[in-house]
C-alpha cells in the first residue's frame, strides 16, 4: 500500500469520476443543439446513442472490475463469466416478466434476489471447482457457460427460449421510473464508480493482499495464515455478484434479453477487457470495458456500412488476445504506465537503471 | 427387445461421433504432454478440416468466381490437412516464447485468443452458413447407406430397420487407422520417441540432444494434421459450419479430461464413451434438447470428482478396496 | 526446558516409495535444532509435513502437545509456526513491504466487507500493519527496499525477505528449508547472526540443511535422517562422531546437482 500524494488516492479518483459523470449527459446532448443555435433541452428524457453506448460501456465496466479481481489478482482464470450475467438478467427478467409466472415482481425487488441468487450459485459452483488448478479451472467455468447458455436456451417455458424475454420493466423507485438514455447513463455510471471504488478499496487491503498472495503463490500464502480455498470462493462470489448486478441492470435497461447476449463470445469478450486493461489494475478494468465496448459498436457499425466486413468481432477480439497476451502480459494500461515512466525518467539523470516491474510468472 | 434397433442406431452414431471426439482428445493430450498447455483453438483444426475440405471440393466459397473448379476428394482432404498442418506449425511458432515464461492463465488466454481468430477467418472466408461436404465413398455400391434388419426374435415386433451410413463407418475405421498408427509412431520411430522423451522430462530430453522446440511444434503439427482429418471426415455427417470447432473442441477435450489429460489410451477411450453416453442420452425422456449439455456436464462432475480422470478414479478404487 | 514440538513415528508413503519411515524426535523451545542428511533422506517431507502441506501416513506430530499432523497449512499457521521455501517462495507480484504485510494476515483484521466498504478502522489496521510489517523488515536490514519489487531483489536479499515475511506471523517455531544454499560466505555470516538474534527474541528455530559447518556451528541439537531413518539425535559434538552419521555422507554416491 503506497501512501502517496492525495492525487492517487481512491477518493481523489471518485471524485474526478463522479464529476464526469454528472457533466457528460449536458454536453453530450447539448453541445450539438448549442452549435446549431439550438435550445437546450430538459435532459432527463432525452435519448442519444452516445449515452447508450457510454451506458453499456459502464455496465461492461461493473463485470469487467468483477472478472479483473477474480482473474488479474486473485488469478483464476474464468472462461464463463457470461453465465453469471445472464442469471443476474434471467432472473431478474423472470421475477419482473417471465411467461411462467402469474405473479410478478417489481424490478427493485428483482435485482438484489438475483445478486444474492447468483452469489449462491457461485458459491456451490466455486467451492468443488476452485480447488482445480490452471487449466483445470479455466475448463471447469468454460463448461459451468455452456451449461447455463444451454439451459437458458432450451427450458423456454421458463426463460422464454431462443427467442428471449420480452417486456421487461423497467426499473423505478415509485413514480421515477429509469426509461431514458440520460437516465440510465446516470444509473450504471453511478453503478459503476460505485463498484470500482469498492473494488479498489479491497485491493488496497488485508484482504486484497491475500488475494494477490493467490496469485503471487498459493503455497507460501496457506504458510501464512491464509485460507487459500476460502478467499478463491469469496473473490469468485464478489465477481458473480457484480455480473449479476450488472446483468440486471441490463435487463431492465433494454426490456428485451436472449440467451444470445450470454453465450461464450461474451464471456471471451470480458476476458479480452480484462487482459486489455491490464490483469493488475483496477482501473485499467474501465479502459478495457470501454475501449471494447466502442470497439464491439464501431466494428458493428462498420459491418453494417460494408457488408464484406460483417463478423469481425472474432478476428479483432482473437488478435488482441494474442497480441496482448504475447507482447504485453501485463495489459495496455500497465504498458502505457511503464511507458510513460520510463520516459519521465529518461528526463533526469536516473540514479540506476530500474527494470520494468515483472508480469506474474506464478500459477 | 423392440427398442434394440434404435438403441444399435443410437450406438452407431454415438460410436461415430465418439470417434472424432477420441482424436481430437489425443489432439490435446499429444500438444498437453509436451507443452504443458492445453490447447484451446484444438476444436478449430477439425473445423479447418471440413472447411478446407469443402473450400477445395467445391470453390465456391464467399467468391463466385472460382465457382465451377472442383478438386477430386482425396487430393482437397490432403491438401486441406496440410494446410491446417501450417496453421497448427504457426501456432506453436507463436506458442513458443510465451510458453518459456507465461503463466498458465496467459497461455489458456493465448489458445483462446488463437481459436477466436481463426473462426473469425472462417466466418469471414466461408459466411456462416453451413455447407456439404462430399462423403469419403458417394458412387455405387456405396450410393445407398447400409440396412440392418434385426431378426424378429430380436426384436419382439415389427421393428425398424437399423440405418448405418458409411461414413460413419469411414469414420470409425479412420480413427483406428490413427490410434494404431499413433502407437507405432510413438513406440517406434526416433521423432515419435523423442516427443515422448520431452513430454516426460523436458530437461532430459534437451540434454539427450533433442531438440525441444522443434518437438513442440511437431506436436502442434500432429495434432493440427490429425484434427483436420477428422473434421474432414466427419463433415459429410454434421455438415461444415465456421463454429463447429467450439462444440468438438469442448467434447474432446471432455474426453480428454474424463480419460485422463496425457493419457492416450484413456483419450481414445474416453472420447468413445463420450460419443455414445452422448448420444444414447437422446432416448431419455426430456433430455434430449439437452443433448449437448452432457457431454459439460460429465465435464464439471469429473473435475470435481477426479481432475485426473477416470483411470485415476478406478485407481482410486482399487486402492480403497 | 520445554518440548515445543514433537514428532512420534512419523511415516510418509508416496504410491510405492517410503519417504519417511517411523521417525521420531522432539524440538526444545527457544532451542535451535537442525535436520540434516543426505540428498532423499527425507528433510524437506518432514518439513512439509509439520507445515501441514500434507499430512503423515502413519505416526503424529504435536505443538504444545496438541496435535497438528492432520491441519491444513493455514491452520498450522494460526497455531504458531511459520516457514520458508528452499526455492524462495515469494510473492513477485507485489513489494517488499507488501510481502512482509501479507505475513500480518494472522495478527490483522478485516473482511471483505470491511475492506470493500471502508468501514470501521480498516485505515488504521492499514497503518498499523504497514508499520509493524517494516519493524520486520528493519529486523533483517532490508528496510530501504521497502518499495522494490519483491522479485528486483538478488537472491540474498529474497531470502531474507522470507525470513522477515515468516517472522511477521509472531510464530513461536520458525522453520527455515535451506535457508544457507546459494548464499556467499559474508551473507551466510550475516544469516548466522540473525538467526541468533531471532532465537533471542524468544522464537524456536528448526532447520534443515546441507552446509555441515552452519549447522554444527550454530544448532544446539542436532537431528540426522538417512533414507526416511533417524540414524543420530543429539548435540553437534556428539552426532558428528557418530559412525553411522560418517558413514551415511561419506558412503554415498556421487549425486549430480
Amino acid at each position: 500500500m503506497k501512501r502517496g500524494p492525495f492525487f492517487t488516492s481512491t477518493f481523489f479518483w471518485a471524485l474526478i469520476g463522479l464529476v464526469v459523470i454528472a457533466f457528460i449527459p449536458w454536453w453530450v446532448i447539448n453541445l450539438p443543439l448549442l452549435l446549431h443555435h439550438q435550445h437546450t433541452v430538459h435532459l432527463l428524457s432525452q435519448n442519444n446513442y452516445l449515452l447508450h453506448v457510454l451506458s453499456m460501456a459502464a455496465i461492461f465496466t461493473i463485470l469487467a472490475v468483477g472478472l479483473n479481481l477474480l482473474m488479474g489478482y486473485a488469478g483464476q482464470v474464468s472462461l464463463g463469466h457470461a453465465a453469471f450475467y445472464g442469471l443476474g438478467a434471467y432472473t431478474s427478467g423472470i421475477l419482473t416478466a417471465g411467461p411462467s409466472l402469474t405473479q410478478h415482481l417489481a424490478p427493485l425487488l428483482a435485482l438484489p434476489i438475483g445478486i444474492v441468487l447468483t452469489a449462491v450459485v457461485a458459491l456451490l459452483i466455486g467451492m468443488p471447482c476452485l480447488r482445480l488448478r490452471g487449466h483445470y479451472l479455466a475448463m471447469a467455468t468454460l463448461g459451468f457457460g455452456w451449461i447455463i447458455f444451454i439451459v437458458l436456451q432450451q427450458w423456454s417455458d421458463v426463460t422464454g427460449g431462443i427467442s428471449g424475454l420480452t417486456g421487461i420493466p423497467p426499473l423505478a423507485m415509485g413514480r421515477f421510473a429509469f426509461n431514458s438514455d440520460v437516465k440510465w447513463f446516470y444509473l450504471t455510471g453511478g453503478s459503476a464508480l460505485l463498484a470500482l471504488v469498492l473494488c479498489a478499496n479491497v485491493v488496497n487491503s488485508r484482504v486484497g493482499r491475500a488475494l494477490r498472495a493467490l496469485h503471487g503463490g498459493e503455497n507460501a500464502a496457506a504458510t501464512l495464515g491464509v485460507n487459500v480455498a476460502r478467499y478463491k470462493v469469496l473473490v469468485f462470489m464478489l465477481a458473480a455478484a457484480l455480473a449479476a448486478f450488472a446483468g440486471s441492470l441490463y435487463a431492465h435497461k433494454a426490456n428485451f434479453i436472449s440467451p444470445n447476449s450470454f453465450g461464450f463470445i461474451i464471456s471471451v469478450e470480458l476476458v479480452v477487457m480484462v487482459v486489455v486493461g491490464g490483469m493488475a489494475s483496477v482501473w485499467g478494468a474501465v479502459v478495457g470495458a470501454a475501449a471494447i465496448t466502442f470497439l464491439f459498436e464501431w466494428l458493428t457499425d462498420l459491418g453494417q456500412q460494408y457488408p464484406a466486413f460483417q463478423d469481425m468481432h472474432g478476428i479483432a477480439y482473437g488478435l488482441i488476445l494474442v497480441l496482448v497476451m504475447v507482447f504485453m502480459p501485463s495489459g495496455l494500461t500497465v504498458a502505457v504506465r511503464d511507458l510513460v515512466v520510463r520516459f519521465a525518467r529518461r528526463r533526469r539523470p536516473a540514479p540506476v537503471p530500474h527494470p520494468a516491474p515483472r508480469e506474474v510468472t506464478r500459477v | 427387445m423392440q427398442q434394440l434397433p434404435d438403441i444399435l442406431q443410437y450406438l452407431f452414431v454415438g460410436l461415430a461421433t465418439g470417434s472424432i471426439y477420441a482424436i481430437v482428445a489425443v489432439g490435446f493430450t499429444i500438444i498437453f504432454s509436451s507443452t504443458q498447455v492445453v490447447n484451446f483453438a484444438q476444436g478449430e483444426f477439425v473445423m479447418l478440416g471440413a472447411m478446407g475440405t469443402y473450400m477445395l471440393t467445391t470453390w465456391n466459397w464467399r467468391h463466385p468466381e472460382f465457382a465451377g473448379l472442383h478438386w477430386p476428394l482425396p487430393v482437397a482432404v490432403l491438401l486441406a490437412v496440410a494446410l491446417t498442418a501450417v496453421v497448427g506449425l504457426l501456432l506453436g511458432w507463436v506458442l513458443m516464447r510465451p510458453l518459456k515464461n507465461a503463466s498458465v492463465p496467459a497461455l489458456i488466454i493465448i489458445t483462446v485468443g488463437a481459436s477466436m481468430l481463426l473462426q473469425g477467418v472462417a466466418s469471414q472466408l466461408w459466411g456462416r452458413d453451413a455447407v456439404a461436404v462430399e462423403p469419403f465413398t458417394a458412387r455405387a455400391p456405396f450410393a445407398t447407406p447400409l440396412v440392418l434388419t434385426l431378426p424378429k426374435a430380436l426384436t419382439g415386433a415389427e421393428a425398424y430397420p437399423v440405418v448405418i451410413e458409411w461414413q460413419q463407418l469411414w469414420v470409425m475405421a479412420l480413427a483406428l487407422v490413427m490410434v494404431l498408427g499413433l502407437t507405432l509412431f510413438f513406440n517406434r520411430t526416433q521423432v515419435g520417441k523423442a516427443m515422448r522423451a520431452v513430454s516426460v522430462n523436458r530437461e532430459g530430453a534437451r540434454l539427450m540432444g533433442i531438440n525441444v522446440s522443434h518437438m513442440v511444434v511437431g506436436a502442434f503439427v500432429l495434432s493440427a494434421a490429425l484434427g483436420a482429418l477428422a473434421g474432414a471426415a466427419i463433415a459429410p455427417i454434421s455438415c461444415a459450419y465456421y463454429n463447429m470447432g467450439t462444440m468438438m473442441g469442448l467434447k474432446g477435450f471432455a474426453a480428454a479430461i474424463v480419460g485422463g489429460l496425457g493419457n492416450f489410451t484413456g483419450s481414445v477411450v474416453a472420447g468413445l464413451l463420450l460419443g455414445v453416453v452422448e448420444s444414447l442420452a437422446v432416448m431419455v425422456p426430456g433430455l434430449s434438447d439437452y443433448k449437448d449439455a452432457v457431454a459439460f456436464v460429465i465435464l464439471l462432475a469429473m473435475l470435481v470428482i477426479s481432475p485426473h480422470g477416470l483411470p485415476a478414479l478406478l485407481r482410486r478404487g482399487k486402492e480403497t478396496a | 526446558m520445554s518440548i515445543l514440538l514433537e514428532a512420534g513415528n512419523v511415516r510418509k508413503v508416496f504410491g510405492g516409495l517410503v519417504a519417511v519411515d517411523g521417525i521420531s524426535f522432539t524440538v526444545q523451545a527457544e532451542q535451535i535444532t537442525a535436520l540434516i542428511g543426505p540428498n532423499g533422506a527425507g528433510k524437506t517431507t518432514m518439513l512439509n509435513m509439520i507445515s501441514g502441506v500434507f499430512p503423515p501416513t502413519d505416526g503424529w506430530i504435536r505443538l504444545h502437545g496438541t496435535p497438528i499432523h492432520r491441519l491444513p497449512p493455514h491452520r498450522v499457521a494460526a497455531r504458531g509456526i511459520a516457514r520458508t521455501f528452499q526455492n524462495v517462495e515469494l510473492f513477485a507480484n507485489m513489494t517488499v513491504l507488501e510481502n512482509v504485510m501479507v505475513g500480518r494476515h494472522l495478527r490483522s483484521r478485516g473482511n471483505l466487507f470491511t475492506a470493500a466498504t471502508r468501514l470501521g478502522s480498516t485505515t488504521r489496521e492499514e497503518r498499523r500493519t504497514a508499520n509493524d510489517a517494516l519493524t520486520y523488515l528493519e529486523m533483517v536490514g532490508l528496510a530501504e527496499m521497502a518499495h522494490e519489487d519483491a522479485g528486483d531483489l538478488p537472491f540474498g536479499r529474497q531470502r531474507l525477505l522470507e525470513i522477515a515475511r515468516a517472522l511477521a506471523t509472531e510464530p513461536s517455531l520458525l522453520l527455515l528449508d535451506e535457508a544457507a544454499s546459494g548464499l556467499s560466505t559474508r551473507e551466510k555470516r550475516d544469516l548466522v547472526e540473525l538467526i541468533f538474534r531471532i532465537r533471542q527474541s524468544g522464537v524456536t528455530i528448526f532447520l534443515v540443511d546441507h552446509d555441515m559447518d552452519l549447522v554444527m556451528d550454530i544448532s544446539d541439537h542436532v537431528i540426522v535422517l538417512d533414507h526416511g531413518e533417524k540414524i543420530a539425535e543429539g548435540p553437534p559434538a556428539e552426532v558428528q562422531r557418530n559412525e553411522q552419521v560418517i558413514a551415511a555422507y561419506l558412503g554415498e554416491e556421487p549425486v549430480s546437482g
